[in-house]
């Protein structure tokens, strides 16, 4: 009989729900205020001038180098900054305020079911790096706890503290905070943080059994006559076990019955062959560190029926994702004359699938706590074996007594030890599947969402990723939906800056983060992402508020991080390469483009006041036709005079750096707003230049959505000009070239009504011109 | 005949075991514990009964030596290495031993 039984409500007494003191006292029962508690904070950028150090937080870029304080602003940490090409002293600028969020959380661990009088935290953040801490407590006051760090794991100065005064306030969950004062060797720094969770950390099981074989999932506690007097009597399930253990476990409702015949012709299962099963059949099994276990109930493996369950899966990349048990073992014979045998069997075969699920904790035997090398390392230096302890990782056989005296005291749950490893030990070591390649990736940061419904591929619209010197950057963003349910998305999340995180790092250089010029305060524009449909944007990555980023000829990986609300969607790198100068010229050139100024000419697509850079652009367009860099010099040219529009003009010598000399507002010493004529035939020169020469070329430098953009402004330009033959021609000329570079067709379709939109005017303009058919 | 079951438990790390009995070697291999059911290797093997004279030598180690084993129709022998694989600890059972 295959019986999987239907997933169990967390209850109430899974986690010891009890009334706590008040200060002063408002209603008479309050829950527990252990569990997890979150704060996010926002850093600013590391390079960001005149940014502010956050509680005595120094963020701590990849290879920085000091940099001295932020002259006449007293109390402003020193910022790091990053060799490469930055711009040279300006006047202050008015800084947007990017950045990127720095997630702590705090364990608290004083009350409830086994409280272990503990706190932990995590500070985790992106470029500042990860600390995890872990302090011992004693109470203090009505819900408040002191106590010393005495575990440190990663970033050290995260947090030079040396103890805690922790403060619980809030009557009600969703107005508890906790208000951690951290004292001791730092100036002390008060956070609050946000009651969250009453659990430490979630956890999502799958039961899987094999056809014609029974999942053992709860026990009654009192089926069997040998057991302690004090246990409760209770239909015990493995979701409450580990719920009391600190998870806020959950169950997949993928649970599937898996065929014997996939345990090959003997019918017993190597781990080769349910690590098969596992990827076949598990609905979560991913190649990544995850908070989720797939738990198997099986007849026999292949040792026989000496082995009664087994975590499996040390193969491969990411272990500790499953575990199975067979039915067909020891653990389904009771000692003759038992007293109860089928409660005995159901007790062990329950005890076993607890216990295995230990391991994919990554648990150890009770005896095997003190192994350090050659098997490992423990957690904690000087762990101490606990062979006679009750606990699901012992073996009842092995202590003293044996299993009677085993089982006549145990009360179904982990040592001490052991829950403070589950609840307090870096997640790293504790989460399923995690794994050395993630801790090397280059987010490893990040709030990285574990499942994510979402994929965001970072790429340039060309053969291989490779620029000319001097060519401006241009990618592409594409997020699909990799699920197979429709998704809602808020296309503004790829267009601005608040929400997407990017980073340009040269090859043997600190990575350093893009900041484009202007950030966009965008509406939200929610579209329903079918799943396999993508959403685009272009990148430009060049140059930004941090100076020329990708400038100097060699390799760069660009990665990016989009922060939706459910954790950080990242890209995997993408590796390009700037190609060295191709001769004097461009060398000579390079001096005068990487400059601010013509990093912003180039970012807004022209200037009508910056001389200076649109003379150098000027240059650029004689010296260096032939580049792609050129192209991007002629649109930047001609954009600002396709069309009208409006400047500010202010006297001559009544300004200094857009303020007026003499501390008066503008409009009072004789500045004003005009509008500024088109250049039709100037613009359409340069526009022609830059998109229709050579239009594939065209598109693969301003990137397919770029060069889009550009043709069809051109377009608009051309029919507001009354061209509406010449604007449907090159709205053509953009079809063709977006079709042949094999874009989406959908987006084809868009250009060819638009063109359909022009040819009739253009027919009609001809008509009138002819024969006066347009007064009709 | 009774038949001897021969388990190499917890405490190995690769390390190449010779096994004899009544001294014919009956198991040569190098073996490594799998923490996640503290066994190595196991085999078994036909003997006379009565005490057998069982002796396991750790390549590289001093910890090995001989020890009588009565055998009477099922016996499972344990050996581990402990203290820090200084030492072996036996184990003799005429029930077998599981494992999870």
């Amino acid at each position: 009989m295959t019986t999987l039984d239907e997933p169990d409500a967390p209850a109430e007494d899974a986690l010891d729900l009890v009334p706590i003191p008040l200060d002063p006292p408002i209603l008479p029962r309050l829950r527990t205020v252990s569990g997890l508690y979150q704060r996010r904070r926002w850093l600013p950028w590391p390079f960001a001038r005149g940014a502010d150090g956050v509680e005595g937080l120094t963020p701590v870029p990849d290879g920085p180098v000091p940099a001295p304080g932020v002259p006449g602003i007293p109390g402003r940490p020193e910022i790091p900054v990053i060799p490469g090409r930055p711009f040279p002293p300006l006047d202050p600028p008015v800084l947007p305020r990017p950045g990127r969020s720095v997630v702590e959380d705090l364990r608290l661990d004083v009350d409830g079911r086994y409280p272990q009088m503990v706190a932990s935290g995590t500070i985790r953040g992106w470029l500042v790096g990860r600390l995890h801490w872990i302090a011992d407590l004693a109470p203090a006051g009505p819900n408040r706890w002191t106590g010393t760090i005495w575990y440190r794991d990663g970033n050290a100065a995260l947090l030079p503290h040396s103890s805690v005064d922790i403060k619980v306030a809030g009557p009600f969950p969703w107005l508890r905070t906790a208000t951690v004062a951290f004292t001791g060797g730092a100036p002390t720094a008060t956070r609050t943080y946000r009651y969250e969770s009453a659990y430490h950390h979630k956890v999502e099981f799958e039961y899987d059994c094999e056809q014609g074989q029974a999942a053992t999932l709860s026990v009654d506690t009192h089926a069997h006559p040998n057991r302690p007097g004090t246990l409760p009597a209770e239909n015990l399930t493995l979701e409450t076990v580990y719920r009391r253990a600190g998870f806020d476990v959950s169950r997949s409702t993928g649970d599937n019955i898996i065929p014997s015949a996939d345990a090959g012709g003997d019918t017993q299962w190597s781990d080769q062959e349910m690590h098969d099963a596992m990827q076949t059949y598990w609905s979560r099994f991913a190649n990544a560190a995850q908070w989720s276990l797939w738990v198997f109930f099986a007849r026999q493996h292949v040792q026989g029926s000496r082995l009664g369950g087994i975590m499996f899966d040390d193969i491969g990349p990411n272990h500790r994702q499953g575990t199975a048990m067979f039915n067909d073992s020891f653990v389904s014979q009771a000692p003759a004359g038992d007293a109860a045998p089928a409660a005995w069997v159901q007790r062990m075969r329950f005890w076993t699938a607890a216990h295995e699920m230990g391991h994919a904790f990554n648990l150890a035997h009770s005896w095997q706590k003190s192994l350090g090398a050659p098997y490992g390392t423990p957690w904690l230096p000087g762990l101490a074996d606990e062979p006679e302890a009750r606990s699901f990782m012992n073996y009842p056989y092995n202590v003293s007594g044996g299993q009677t005296a085993f089982f006549a005291d145990f009360a179904y749950r982990f040592s001490d030890a052991e829950l403070l490893f589950m609840r307090h030990a870096p997640e790293r070591f504790v989460q399923m599947g995690n794994a050395d390649w993630f801790d090397h990736h280059g987010f490893e940061q990040a709030d990285v969402v574990a499942e994510p419904a979402l994929e965001l591929v970072v790429r340039a619209n060309r053969e291989r990723p490779e620029f000319e010197f001097l060519e401006p950057v241009v990618l592409e963003l594409k997020l699909t939906n990799s699920t197979t349910r429709p998704q809602l998305i808020d296309t503004s999340l790829l267009r601005s800056a608040d929400n997407m995180t990017v980073i340009v790092k040269r090859q043997g250089q600190a990575a350093r983060q893009f900041a484009p010029f202007a950030r966009y305060c965008l509406e939200p524009d929610t579209v329903v992402l079918h799943p396999g449909e993508s959403h685009y944007a272009a990148l430009p990555v060049s140059v930004g508020i941090g100076g020329w980023d990708l400038a100097e000829p060699g390799r760069y990986l660009v990665q990016v991080a989009l922060q939706t609300g459910d954790g950080d969607v990242v890209s995997e790198p993408l590796l390009l390469r700037v190609a060295p100068p191709h001769g004097y010229d461009e060398e000579y050139l390079a001096q005068d483009v990487f400059t601010e100024k013509v990093g912003r000419v180039l970012a807004f697509d022209g200037s009508r006041v910056l001389d200076g850079a649109n003379d150098t652009l000027h240059e650029v367009a004689e010296r260096l036709g032939d580049r792609r860099v050129a192209l991007h010099a002629r649109y930047a040219l001609g954009a600002p005079v396709a069309a009208e529009g409006k400047q500010l003009r202010i006297p001559e010598g009544a300004s200094r750096n857009g303020s007026a000399a003499d501390g008066r507002a503008l409009g009072d010493v004789g500045a004003d707003i005009v509008t500024v004529k088109a250049q039709p035939k100037a613009a359409q020169q340069d526009l022609e230049a830059a998109l229709l020469a050579s239009p594939a070329v065209a598109a693969e430098t301003f990137g397919h959505i770029g060069y889009r953009r550009r043709v069809e402004a051109f377009t608009e330009v051309l029919a507001a000009e009354g061209e509406q033959q010449h604007a449907a021609q090159v709205q053509g000329t953009l079809h063709d070239t977006l079709a042949e570079r094999g874009v989406l067709d959908r987006v084809l379709a868009e250009l060819e009504a638009r063109q359909a939109e022009l040819r009739p005017r253009a027919k009609s303009r001809s008509k009138g011109t002819k024969g006066g058919s347009r007064k009709r | 005949m009774a038949q001897l079951h021969v388990a190499l438990r917890e405490g190995f790390a690769g390390e190449e075991v010779v096994v004899s009995v009544d001294g014919r070697e009956v198991f040569r291999d190098r073996v490594t514990t799998r923490l996640q059911i503290g066994l190595a290797s196991s085999f078994d093997l036909d003997v006379a009964e009565g005490d057998r004279e069982v002796a396991v030598d750790i390549g590289g180690s001093e910890a090995g030596g001989p020890r009588t084993v009565p055998v009477a129709g099922q016996t499972w022998v344990g050996v581990s290495l402990i203290r820090d694989r200084a030492e072996l600890d036996w184990t003799v059972s005429d029930e077998p031993f599981g494992y999870v």
